[in-house]
């Protein structure tokens, strides 16, 4: 037997069993309470927010023109925002404070593991993020019920490209590991939030380029007609007016109700649209929302690249709890009796309570 | 049975080396003391056997061979970092419910008995407590871990001479009832020859003397002699000199004592010990420098 393998051997001998799931758990909810708390009421807030602002857009029945056009700002900026926020203020900070303030070296000399506590630790901030972003994008769902009358989809499914669940929660979760990732390359509560900035703005700003330049995304799946034979169950992409000799006038959008019925109405002008079939849309999605999967994957592999560590993630331990008891130094007797422990919360006894 | 044990041990950043070809074994059991002056690579070593820190070559092992760092390593060895840093914002108890969910073994009843001894408020805040007792509650919930090996890098320096007096008693204590092994790293001279039995002196990375204390006194003489007195004498290292215009003070040191015979030696102290290594450290650095140069 070699060394290693020996002093592999050793250890799988030697180890107690692991610290249970839930205890883990539990450690994370008392360690990062209130960031937990903040990123829960980001994602509330904004829903109650989207919600108010759909109740307050009201689209005239005319079409393409609102009650409360800023409304519909507001709600983009929030909705871009989000994920940018999550990433910025939750992801970057989640390892940089920790080596920044010296508290690794606290929870890193913890007897559970350090990739096994960081796995547990990004989990229980996953579950919370998909949730809250899950929740918010049905309250952007809501919001586009109010501007339907093209598109009579069910409110999981309407929406902008980027915010329907698929995407916008594939989005956020993309963001905060991008951020942990960072966070944990710079070391630095300040620096690592500014190097998240500067990193999520590039790809805010690739996506916003990409959001105003659907053409691309949808290249050769694209239908272009005119506004009466505009299809259900498919996606707008883009709208323009042309008039009789083929140029273009102004995106249809921007029309008063009352250009929109002359134009329309007296057949001067041709309205254009420009759509996807809803299948289509939603495949080129699911391929965004594998995108930002990856860029998920790899930050949280980069991260844990990073952090180091020795211990192992999918395996269990071997021993049992009575191969401590029997090492040498445990049953000198660890408060002054002989054989371990016969008194106090030990925890082993209680777990070993617990399996019984 | 070893606590820890490293072999040709080195670690570099990238503009220093912190620990250079470091062999040590330090025997299961001890109360080790790590002394040497500030940058010598003493928190590196400490950091390497509690996994914190990767070698850049060599190898370390703890308690017998578990590899630093592995989950049967930590699970046996606990670590109180320079400084205690714990989480500021939440509150003592809370802490205690983190590290009694974060360890297999955590003797509750433990921590809270000691922090009520210390007098550390259960529901204040830890940013709140003062240096010394953070350091207090940093102890305390590596002790309440049942460690078979506890590695603390300069737990006292936080601490009073009164609180650190209560810390060091407290900890031999421990140290008596459960059979653990400390290694603590420390400046106080004073403080770890009340307390350590094992001594592991490094300088600008090198160790110098890993020994027994017992031994290192019993092996350490200073003569008082002309400087060519000790030419030619086997099996003396001389450490340090202190010339005076015709004698002498010279710490030197012998496995065998019948090769001073004839000359003005007595025994010393583990202090002037110490200083007399650091000092040679650094003539011989004051030396490169201006070969350097």
């Amino acid at each position: 037997m070699t060394a290693l393998a020996e002093q592999e051997s050793r250890g799988d001998r030697l180890r107690t069993p692991g610290v249970k799931i839930r205890k883990i758990v539990r450690a994370v909810f008392i360690r990062n309470r209130v960031p937990l708390a903040v990123l829960a009421c980001l994602f509330v807030a904004s829903a109650l927010i989207i919600h108010w602002l759909s109740l307050g857009i009201v689209v005239k029945t005319s079409s393409q023109t609102y009650e409360n056009p800023q409304y519909l700002l507001y709600f983009r900026l929030l909705v871009f925002s989000l994920p940018f926020l999550v990433g910025v203020l939750g992801g970057a900070p989640l390892l940089a404070t920790e080596y920044e303030s010296g508290t690794f070296r606290f929870t890193q000399t913890q007897g559970v593991g350090r990739r096994r506590l960081l796995l547990v630790t990004l989990a229980s901030y996953l579950l919370l993020l998909i949730a809250g972003s899950g929740f918010v994008s049905l309250a952007i769902g809501q919001f586009y019920r109010a501007d339907s009358p093209v598109q009579p989809m069910p409110i999981w499914a309407i929406g902008g490209f980027f915010s329907q669940p698929l995407l916008f929660v594939a989005m956020v979760v993309a963001c905060f590991c991008a951020g942990v990732f960072i966070g944990a390359v710079v070391r630095r509560t300040v620096a690592g939030i500014t190097a998240a900035v500067t990193t999520l703005s590039i790809g805010a700003l690739l996506i916003y380029v990409e959001l105003f330049q659907k053409s691309l995304v949808f290249m050769s799946s694209s239908v272009t007609t005119n506004f009466d034979s505009f299809q259900r169950h498919a996606y707008l992409i883009a709208d323009w007016v042309e008039n009789g000799h083929g140029q273009r006038i102004v995106n249809g959008g921007l029309l008063s109700p009352a250009q929109f019925q002359i134009l329309h109405v007296t057949r001067h002008y041709t309205f254009w649209v420009q759509f996807v079939l809803a299948s289509r849309y939603h495949s080129v999605q699911l391929l965004w929302a594998v995108i930002f999967l990856l860029i998920a994957v790899v930050g949280i592999i980069g991260a844990f690249i990073r952090l180091g560590g020795k211990d192992r993630l999918l395996t269990r331990p071997k021993a049992t709890d009575q191969s401590l008891r029997a090492s040498p130094s445990f049953s000198k007797g660890r408060k002054g009796e002989e054989g371990g422990p016969k008194s106090g919360n030990l925890n082993s006894k209680n777990e070993s309570e617990e399996s019984n | 049975m070893n606590a820890l044990t490293t072999e040709k041990l080195t670690k570099a950043y990238s503009t220093k080396v912190a620990l250079h070809d470091c062999t040590l074994a330090i025997p299961q059991g001890s109360v080790v003391a790590l002394v040497g002056p500030n940058g010598a690579g003493k928190t590196t070593l400490l950091e390497i056997a509690t996994g914190l820190v990767k070698a850049t070559s060599g190898g370390a092992t703890v308690l017998d061979g578990l590899e630093p760092g592995s989950l049967a390593a930590l699970q046996r060895v606990a670590f109180v970092a320079q400084d205690a840093p714990l989480y500021q914002a939440i509150s003592v108890g809370s802490l205690v419910h983190l590290a009694e969910a974060l360890n297999p073994i955590f003797d509750r009843d433990f921590a809270i008995a000691r922090l009520k001894e210390v007098e550390v408020p259960w529901k204040r805040r830890v940013g709140k407590l003062s240096g010394g007792q953070q350091a207090q509650v940093a102890l305390t919930l590596a002790m309440a871990r049942r460690p078979e090996l506890l590695v603390l890098d300069e737990p006292t320096s936080g601490l009073d001479p009164l609180a650190r007096q209560e810390f060091l008693a407290h900890l031999m204590n421990q140290v008596a009832t459960s059979g653990m092994s400390v290694i603590f790293s420390s400046h106080s001279l004073a403080e770890l020859e009340r307390v350590a039995d094992y001594l592991v002196l490094i300088v600008s990375g090198e160790i110098q003397i890993a020994s027994p204390l017992e031994e290192i006194v019993a092996h350490h003489r200073v003569v008082v002699c002309a400087p060519g007195d000790l030419d030619g004498r086997h099996e003396i290292e001389v450490i340090d000199r202190q010339l005076d215009v015709r004698f002498g003070s010279h710490l030197v040191r012998t496995r065998n004592m019948e090769t001073l015979r004839g000359l003005d030696s007595h025994a010393t102290t583990l202090e002037e010990i110490v200083l007399g290594y650091l000092r040679r450290a650094q003539g011989i650095r004051v030396l490169e420098e201006i070969g350097r140069s």
